[in-house]
């Protein structure tokens, strides 16, 4: 069977200015990412795997070299048409959550559809299906502050998840977690695997890294399968 | 997404009530300053016009400033005097309905000081009563009967059918004048008797007349004649040599206007300093909230929110504030109207302060929202 391409990066370099002197953090990168792939990414702290997560999520834009999102070269993009379609097709999690803190629960998951302009009783019911889903089905009326750890980052998984997005990318995501809890979040990453979704996350914790069926690391700049 | 506005501006409570404190203040004191100098133009320039508008009445003063007139015709300070035969000729012109002399003088009353003003006997019912009505009583028919504006007969505690002593005359009080307020006669505060009467209280020259009083149909017009017929009989060619004046309550309300709409701008002025201060907060706050939410509108920009609603979400934040305190000012400044009469707050005015504050909060907001827009996701997150 033909494996379809969700995102690819062809020749990526990124450099930056960092004061005086041209600071060089990725070089020739070439990955390509598949759907319902899990893959990880896993390098030493400061090799750049923020900088290439940022850039395959359309969130940055790489100093030369292309970038394409099923086959469409989003580099062509308007900044406003980029944020509307990083919207449709990524989702984020993070170490720190991000979570809106005045936003309840509920609130948090339909903002990604408030956003791209779901109508408000179908994003209503779509949240509160991810939130069951995430098994956060009895804390909808939660603010974060109101929430522990792993119920920050399932409600961050299940705001990932709003717009049903061709990829969703996890950013240490259980870098802020405890051991125990941490598993649970890597078991919910694992059991969305399984449904279908293509997961991309970035660790430097290689027992992590081994639960994908795919592993990519950063070597002299540019990105290797390991 | 209102959802979002309203929840981010009570996470901040003190900077969100400061914030419509101040629009309250800047929007209420501009509000209060309109709807005051409103009403100081309807209660005195309107009823001046209203009551007055058919009397000419001429002084061998020149008068540059209005607000001096009564001063002015009181003290005397005039260099000349008409003469006796202008009467005639005034009578002569066009339009002219009635001419009597008059004079006013500050004369003991009981003992205390009035305004007494005189105007022949035969045409006070004409010059008089075609101004302002009568509260009882009739007018006067001789040198011996006077009538009383109604703030007089108060305060000297008269009715109808009692006598009054006039610097040690006695004379019978015979009718008292409704309330007019503001008139070109002032005749809310003054005793109107027979011009020989009042006159000799005064020290004028014989065959010599202070001042004229003069009825028509057209007041400016019959002023303009009156003007010409006096420049021609003195030989004035230049405003500048005029050394009498012919006023109407037009001429008055036209002087008044002016002088109302120097202070009036000036009041705005000031409040256009307090509306400035009230945009500089506005502003200021929402500099505030961008960089308190760094992250978060970061966030909403990873989400897939464009530049333009970044903007959009700031501006209205800060619309919600304004609209806020605005409608505090509103409802502060008209519940102040319904307890003092000279605030006359108008539509026009709401209409226009409220677009005054949209468009203002619109502007302070806008470079604070377009910082906001600036913010680079990639950036802002980096710092876990
Ligand atoms: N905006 C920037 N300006 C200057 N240098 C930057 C910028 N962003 C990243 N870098 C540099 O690029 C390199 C890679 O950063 P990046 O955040 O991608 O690393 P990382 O692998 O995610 O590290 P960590 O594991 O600590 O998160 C670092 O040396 C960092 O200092
Ligand atoms: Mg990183």
């Amino acid at each position: 069977m033909e494996k379809k391409e969700v995102i690819r990066l062809e020749n990526v370099y990124k450099s930056y200015w960092d004061g005086e002197q041209l600071l060089e953090v990725l070089k020739n990168v070439n990955v390509t990412i598949y759907e319902g792939e899990f893959v990880s990414i896993v390098a030493p702290s400061g090799s750049g795997k923020s900088t290439l997560l940022h850039i395959m999520g359309l969130l940055d834009k790489p100093t030369k070299g292309k970038v394409y999102l099923q086959g469409k070269d989003v580099l062509t993009l308007k900044d406003d048409e980029l944020a509307h379609f990083r919207g449709k097709h990524i989702g984020f999690v993070f170490q720190s959550f991000n979570l809106i803190p005045e936003l309840t629960a509920l609130e948090n998951v339909m903002l990604p559809m408030w956003i791209i302009g779901v109508p408000e009783e179908e994003a209503e019911i779509r949240a509160k299906q991810l939130l069951e889903r995430v098994g956060l089905g009895h804390r909808l009326n939660f603010i974060p502050a109101k929430l522990s750890g792993g119920q920050k980052q399932r409600v961050a998984i299940a705001r990932a998840l709003a717009n049903n997005p061709s990829i969703i990318f996890g950013d240490e995501p259980t870098g802020n977690l405890d051991e125990d809890t941490a598993k649970e979040i890597l078991e919910l990453f694992l059991e969305l695997h399984r449904q279908g979704n293509t997961l991309v996350i970035v660790t430097h914790d290689m027992k992590v890294a081994k639960l994908a069926q795919r592993i990519l690391t950063i070597k002299n700049k540019t990105v290797v399968e390991l | 997404m209102i959802v979002l506005v309203v929840k981010r501006i009570l996470s901040h409570k003190l900077r969100t009530i400061l914030n419509i404190l101040s629009v309250l203040i800047g929007a209420g004191f501009l509000l209060f300053v309109l709807g005051l100098s409103n009403g100081i133009e309807e209660k005195f320039i309107s009823t001046l016009n209203k009551l007055s508008s058919n009397i000419v009445i001429v002084v061998p003063l020149k008068i540059n400033n209005v607000l001096f007139l009564q001063r002015e015709i009181r003290t005397g300070v005039a260099m000349e005097l008409f003469k006796e035969n202008l009467l005639n000729k005034i009578k002569l012109l066009p339009g002219i309905k009635a001419v009597s002399p008059t004079i006013q003088l500050t004369l003991k009353v009981n003992n205390k000081s009035y305004q007494v003003t005189g105007i022949e006997t035969k045409l006070a019912p004409q010059i008089i009563l075609s101004n302002i009505e009568l509260e009882r009583g009739r007018i006067y028919r001789s040198k011996k009967e006077v009538i009383l504006g109604p703030i007089v007969a108060e305060d000297l505690d008269v009715k109808v059918g009692d006598s009054i002593n006039i610097e040690g005359k006695t004379v019978k009080v015979v009718g008292i004048l409704k309330r007019a307020g503001t008139s070109l006669l002032n005749s809310d505060n003054v005793i109107f008797g027979d011009y020989d009467f009042v006159k000799s209280f005064g020290h004028l020259p014989p065959k010599r007349i202070a001042a004229i009083v003069a009825i028509s149909e057209n007041a400016s017009l019959a002023a303009q004649e009156i003007l010409k017929l006096l420049d021609r009989a003195y030989g004035i060619t230049k405003e500048d040599d005029r050394w009498y004046s012919v006023i109407t309550s037009e001429s008055i309300s036209k002087q008044l206007s002016q002088m109302l709409f120097i202070v009036k701008a000036f009041f705005i002025a000031i409040s256009l300093v307090s509306v400035l201060v009230s945009l500089i907060v506005i502003s200021n706050n929402a500099y505030m909230n961008v960089a308190d939410k760094y992250r978060e509108i970061a966030t909403l920009k990873v989400l897939g929110m464009r530049n333009k609603d970044v903007i959009l979400l700031t501006i209205a934040e800060a619309l919600v504030l304004s609209l806020t305190g605005l409608i505090l000012a509103i409802v502060f400044v008209l519940i102040g109207a319904s307890f003092m009469s000279l605030l006359k707050i108008t539509i026009s005015d709401i209409v226009i302060i409220t677009l005054f504050t949209i468009i203002g909060t619109v502007l302070a907001s806008y470079f604070p929202a377009r910082h906001a827009a600036k913010i680079e996701p990639a950036e802002a997150l980096r710092y876990e």
